[in-house]
């Protein structure tokens, strides 16, 4: 039987091309629970499906990160996240089981357990989390946790509100375009 | 008598809980008091910067221009208000108004570990406009942890919105107005997701509150989405005249980093030594809009009854803006259409232009 190998590639525009995709990630600042909240657009992608499986690269522009207070972006940027030697973060899924029935007519995948690596201020460490697919052309979506010490980033702290060691990331492809190839 | 309402406008004790639309879900973010209001601390002067004002620098914020922080380092905290109203009040009786002082006050906070100790010296004189240097408000508060804290010493207990605007309804005919200080304790969890305080407290006889009450104070809020607090609160309290039941509901809105409502509803149970029972109801929904970054444009809607059973109604309705132009500087306006049916069935302007600067 001829193997069956679909490979398909899910390209998504980059940050030269408008609003197309996004990271969220959401900190906690202690001791009086301040909600850090930040998003940044620049998402792009290398993805294939071989053998039922997910694989391949997410690439996020970190210089587009922003929190909604000026200062704030710049101490994450500059001091903690060190993004002029650092500028992308790489996030590697190396295994996103595809669900049973999965085809590129019916793509849609509903929060599978994915594993991968997260390469992140020159640092490469392993994340698990959850991916979705909601429809061919449109969205898929990445979430997972780390821990700041993981990727030796300093914890942040200014002030006297110092932010808790584990962060929400959520990363966004909008616009996204399955291509295959048999 | 309208001094006396003008000077209770607004406490020395600025807080803004609607700050949680910028994701700020306690008070202590900015305040040395985990309840809010009172000094800033470092963090709080920062983000009067940052996040509150049209203009200005990290420097400018800081704590009479000159202390910083990074050097001090956050066991002590120091700051102060001058607070002054332009009023105006119309109706078919009288037209007047004028300028008067509110607040001159020195404030101090000093932590040790988790120990803190903090004050407010200095007032107004209401009769005569003159300066005192007394000591309003203290306590000394121990932190067990990030979320639980014990604070006992002289503060208006937790009940309903923390907002500086003690002239509302719900903050004015509640007794929750400058002067009613009372020596008090209470327990507080400031969480991710709740807020909780349980008080005991007892007014002195010298205090604004009707009379010397022993109370109650309990307060549950819970956090929705980061940008949105509810809550609940009861009081209960007994004196030698009257015991008293308050029971209401609030919610701070944060709808956008821009666009922001508060909230509050109460319904008060009073009853005399005569067993004859007062029921009354107030009720106060501000809404604001940030067009530019510290100017805000509001509106204000207030309603109440003194006495379920009677005519007793108080209609509030009025616009005006906030802003903060620079750290240190604040301005707020309102002019209100407002009517009290026992008064008069018309309705009355009114309309103040406050003036606060923190050092």
């Amino acid at each position: 039987m001829k193997p069956i190998i679909v490979i398909a590639a899910l390209v998504f525009l980059n940050s030269a091309h408008a609003s197309l995709g996004k990271v969220q990630f959401e900190a906690v600042g202690r001791p009086s629970m301040i909600k850090i909240k930040g998003e940044g657009a620049g998402v792009s992608s290398n993805l294939q499906i071989n053998q039922n499986k997910i694989q391949g690269q997410i690439s996020f522009n970190l210089e587009t990160l922003k929190t909604g207070i000026g200062l704030r972006d710049e101490h994450m940027k500059e001091k903690y996240l060190e993004i002029k030697q650092n500028p992308l973060a790489v996030l590697t899924l190396t295994d996103v089981q595809l669900p049973l029935g999965w085809s590129l007519q019916k793509p849609n995948i509903n929060s599978s357990v994915f594993k991968g690596k997260l390469l992140l201020h020159g640092t490469e460490h392993e994340v698990n989390g959850h991916f979705n697919v909601d429809s061919p052309q449109i969205k898929g979506e990445a979430q997972f946790e780390i821990k700041l010490s993981d990727f030796n980033i300093s914890i942040p702290e200014y002030l006297g509100i110092k932010v808790v060691d584990l962060v929400k990331i959520n990363v966004q492809f909008d616009q996204l375009k399955i291509v295959s190839k048999n | 008598m309208l001094i006396l309402i003008l000077l209770s406008l607004f406490n020395k004790a600025q807080a803004f809980p609607e700050m949680i639309r910028h994701h700020y879900v306690n008070c202590n973010a900015c305040h040395v008091a985990n309840s809010g209001g009172g000094v800033l601390n470092s963090y709080g002067r920062s983000i009067s910067a940052e996040v509150l004002s049209s203009f200005g620098s990290q420097n400018e914020a800081r704590a009479f221009y000159m202390i910083d922080p990074e050097k001090i380092g956050s066991w002590l905290n120091v700051g102060g208000d001058l607070r002054g109203l332009q009023y105006h009040q119309e109706n078919e009786q009288v037209k007047r108004g004028g300028f008067i002082w509110m607040d001159a006050s020195l404030k101090l906070a000093a932590t040790l570990k988790k120990l803190t100790a903090s004050l407010s010296l200095g007032k107004v004189e209401q009769s005569n406009q003159s300066l005192k240097p007394d000591v309003t408000k203290y306590s000394l508060s121990y932190q067990f942890t990030d979320e639980l804290s014990l604070r006992a010493g002289l503060f208006v207990p937790t009940y309903g919105l923390n907002i500086p605007q003690h002239n509302f309804l719900v903050r004015q005919y509640l007794g929750y107005g400058p002067g009613t200080e009372r020596q008090a304790i209470d327990l507080q969890w400031n969480g991710e997701n709740y807020n909780f305080t349980a008080g005991i407290s007892k007014s002195l006889a010298s205090s604004a509150v009707r009379d010397e009450e022993v109370a109650l104070n309990l307060q549950l809020l819970k956090n929705l989405s980061d940008q949105h607090k509810i809550g609940l609160n009861y009081w209960y309290g007994e004196a030698n005249n009257y015991r008293i039941i308050k029971v209401g509901a609030q919610a701070v809105l944060g709808w956008s980093e821009k666009f922001y409502s508060l909230f509050e509803v109460d319904q008060v149970w009073s009853k005399n030594n005569s067993d004859i029972e007062t029921q009354s109801i107030f009720e106060l929904f501000k809404c604001a809009y940030e067009f530019k970054k510290g100017f805000h444009l509001q509106l204000v809607e207030q309603w109440g009854k003194t006495d379920v059973a009677s005519s007793s109604e108080i209609q509030y309705l009025g616009g005006g803006f906030l802003w903060y132009p620079r750290p240190h500087f604040e301005l707020e306006s309102l002019y209100a259409k407002r009517r009290v049916l026992a008064q008069s069935n018309d309705f009355e302007d009114y309309a103040y232009l406050m003036l606060h600067y923190y050092f």
